[in-house]
């Protein structure tokens, strides 16, 4: 069977975007947990990890710091979960470079 | 660019003796960037216990002060003429103050009476109804405490 290593490039790619939001937002707010102990679909708020409206603007600060985009009030849609905020990550990487 | 004088501050702040920390402005750019002047002097009230036997401003003083002049940024937003302030436009600015949220500031060297603080507060991201806002005390070239607040508007 061929293996693709695109794809697995990929993968790595994306697990180590993951790993870097969950560490971004453990270090920022504080939080007693490893980024093994977030899950990549738990919402933040609310319910998931119970982060309220500070620790989001917070959040969007560290964000746009760590990863170099600016995000914008209508994007908060994007802290839903860690995968979203690489979503919009890598979207923003993606504007950026077909900017250039 | 505005400045406001004593009075005019007492015009756009709920607060009240003994609770206002800001002499004047120096600088005000509605909504965004505001650079305040506060003498300290030994007459304070709480100089009598905070010490009695060596009096520091409290850092929280320091705080509140940077507070209030955040307050005035966004309190002045819309205003044509600042000296211009019927009682409506009065009632509605002193609605629109709103809470200290998150305090995250550094303090560098203690205050005493007779110095001059220079307090310097620039609104930076928006989100809903909460503002960050950096922040930065001066006495003469002395950096005394940098910082970052974050506090809510009322009224939305």
């Amino acid at each position: 069977m061929a293996v693709d290593y695109d794809l697995l490039a990929k993968i790595k790619e994306r697990k180590n975007l993951t790993n870097r939001v969950k560490e971004t937002i453990i270090k920022e707010l504080n939080l007693e947990l490893t980024p093994r102990e977030i899950d990549d679909d738990e919402p933040l708020f609310a319910m998931g990890l119970g982060l309220d409206s500070v620790d989001a603007l917070q959040l969007v600060l560290a964000v746009e710091e760590e990863f170099g985009i600016t995000i914008s009030e209508e994007d908060i849609e994007a802290f839903r979960s860690v995968n979203s905020i690489a979503d919009y990550i890598q979207q923003q990487w993606n504007k950026m470079n077909g900017d250039r | 660019m505005y400045q406001l004088k004593a009075k005019e501050i007492a015009e756009l702040l709920p607060h009240r003796h003994p609770f206002i920390f800001l002499d004047s402005v120096k600088e005000l750019i509605p909504g965004k960037y505001a650079l305040g002047i506060k003498n300290v002097t030994i007459d304070e009230p709480f100089f009598q216990g905070h010490f009695p036997d060596n009096p520091i401003l409290p850092g929280v003083v320091i705080i509140e002060a940077l507070a209030q002049l955040t307050a005035i940024i966004y309190a002045s937003i819309g205003l044509e003429n600042l000296n211009v302030l019927d009682e409506e436009l009065k009632r509605v600015i002193k609605q629109k103050i709103g809470y200290l949220v998150k305090v995250n500031i550094k303090f560098m060297q203690p205050v005493y009476p007779g110095d001059q603080l220079c307090l310097i507060s620039e609104i930076g991201k928006n989100f809903g109804n909460l503002k960050q806002v950096k922040v930065k005390v001066m006495v003469e070239n002395q950096e005394i405490a940098i910082g970052e607040l974050i506090v809510s508007e009322k009224g939305r």
